[in-house]
């Protein structure tokens, strides 16, 4: 057993006999209250979300997963294919699974697939990743409404992400693939 | 080091111009209107006894060197209370205030600047238009931009009950959920864990925090949710109907911004209610609480009906300046600093 704390995302837990991957968690101190963490989580077999609140100190059980480095080589739109380059074994995702990821593939990545029982769940992105911009506007004014200086720019995965006025097209940078926000320069 | 930052980031000295510029406005705000400014201390003899804030503690000492615990101010409030029983029937403080083992996070700092004020003979829901007033003037728009999300301000702001919210969020009447044995069933049948030793709140937040609180999040315009159940009074007054306390919150895209009572002036209850929490704090901490013996008799003398509320400055110059983490409007932050 293992305090409710210590979870991220994707870790797995087993509650009322079935498993669960957190896709989702947030610590919460409602005014005068305890300390409670929400969550969002999918069951493994149902394919369901539901969203569920814990008091920080419970205990959970977490399950152990197995966690293997592959590298992403292409999708036919609904499934993104893998490989384990040690073994040259290829495995398939469904793109229901890879909910605010599937933005940040890009051929040749190497990200960790988690299995459980050997059926995929999730995958977990390096945290920061060089991209290549392949379209942004030149820099001359951007959104300075609130006061934030940037304007829009196409990475090589297609996905759009807003950075500093200076990028240019062409020019790789450093993209943070848990908040989607621009780093620095490559 | 922030210091730097401020050389090259632009926007973070315009947030620390606009911060000192709202700590202008809200003293002109009660000046005007004929507030006294109070400044009580923030070293005190005795800490507020709220099981689920964690108190810094030192110690003090006269010039023979006899030692005495002391305590960082979670608010102002007793002293302010007292400040009441004295006499003064409109007064506010704006300082900083300390919890300790609060999360390092965008929206929590263990220090942080809170504005307290106390006004006698309005009650809570007459002090809920007061904070939308201050906040109106603060703000100074009909319509804002907070993280990409409009905020209409000129239109009445939502005020809905924690009954009325439960009804129509989570579909359920809350007057047959408000004792342990209902309340428990209800969240075992939901599917939340039910654990030994969690309590009638413990299990109420849970279904709160899931299914009611994110929907506030959703409105377009601030909600103010009021009366809680009387077990999370805190130092609110019980209604008339017994069930529920005269406190309210208010809520600005999910972040809680205000926290307001319509006051608990009754010695004895508050004596009790004391007792019942130090019990609290022993059995959850270890740790022994005295109580503040000077606030229970300010009580007793008596406190003519009045209403207070405390609001996070932090937070209120983060929407006005539309900032994500507090960082972007306060420069010194624990989780830089240590």
């Amino acid at each position: 057993m293992a305090s409710i704390n210590e979870i991220s995302k994707e870790t797995i837990l087993r509650l009322n006999g079935e498993i669960y991957l957190v896709t989702e968690f947030q610590h919460v101190n409602p005014g005068k209250g305890s300390a409670f963490v929400r969550t969002r989580l999918r069951g493994i077999k149902t394919g369901k979300t539901m969203e569920l609140t814990f008091k920080s100190n419970e205990s959970v059980e977490i399950v152990e997963v197995e966690r293997r480095k592959m590298q992403y080589l292409y999708n036919n739109g609904e499934m993104y294919t893998f490989m384990d380059n040690s073994t040259y074994e290829q495995l398939e995702i469904n793109v229901s699974l890879l909910e605010g990821k599937k933005e940040f593939l890009k051929e040749g990545l190497d990200v960790m697939v988690i299995k459980f029982e050997s059926i995929p769940l999730s995958i977990q992105l390096p945290n920061k990743v060089a991209y290549k911009i392949i379209q942004a506007e030149p820099g001359v004014k951007g959104d300075t409404a609130s006061g934030n200086v940037s304007k829009e720019a196409t990475l090589e995965t297609g996905h759009i992400i807003r950075v500093p006025l200076f990028i240019k097209e062409g020019e790789e940078i450093i993209v943070n693939t848990e908040t989607g926000e621009y780093v620095e320069r490559a | 080091m922030r210091w730097q930052d401020l050389k090259n980031n632009p926007r973070l000295k315009e947030n620390l111009i606009k911060r000192a510029e709202t700590f202008k406005k809200i003293r002109y705000f009660f000046d005007t209107a004929n507030f006294v400014e109070m400044d009580t201390p923030l070293a005190v003899r005795y800490g507020n006894p709220e099981p689920n804030l964690d108190l810094f503690k030192t110690e003090i000492q006269n010039e023979k060197g006899e030692k005495f615990k002391s305590f960082l101010i979670t608010s102002p409030e007793l002293s302010l209370k007292k400040i009441l029983a004295g006499g003064f029937p409109k007064i506010y403080q704006m300082s900083k205030c300390f919890r300790n083992r609060e999360p390092w996070n965008a929206t929590h700092n263990p220090e942080f600047t809170l504005l307290e004020w106390y006004e006698v003979g309005i009650t809570y829901l007459e002090l809920m238009e007061r904070v939308e007033g201050l906040l109106k003037d603060i703000l100074g728009k009909e319509k804002m931009i907070y993280q990409k999300k409009e905020i209409h301000l000129s239109s009445p702001w939502l005020k809905i009950s924690m009954r009325e919210a439960w009804q129509k969020y989570a579909l359920l009447d809350l007057n047959n959920y408000l004792n342990f044995d209902t309340m428990r069933s209800l969240a075992k049948e939901k599917g939340y864990t039910i654990n030994e030793g969690e309590t009638w709140s413990d299990w109420f937040f849970k279904i709160f925090l899931t299914e009611i609180e994110p929907q506030l999040a959703k409105e377009n315009r601030p909600v103010f949710l009021y009366d809680y159940p009387k077990e999370m009074a805190a130092l609110a007054k019980v209604k008339e109907d017994g069930l529920y306390a005269e406190r309210f919150e208010l809520y600005w895209s999910g972040m809680e911004l205000a926290n307001g009572y319509g006051e608990l002036l009754n010695a004895e209850e508050q004596e009790e209610r004391f007792k019942k929490e130090e019990a609290e704090i022993f059995k959850e901490k270890g740790e022994e609480r005295e109580m503040d013996q000077d606030f229970i008799n300010a009580l007793s003398e008596g406190i003519a009906p009045c209403a207070g509320v405390a609001l996070g400055v932090d937070r209120v110059v983060m929407l006005l300046t539309d900032s994500k983490d507090i960082a972007e409007v306060a420069p010194f932050l624990a989780r830089e600093m240590y």
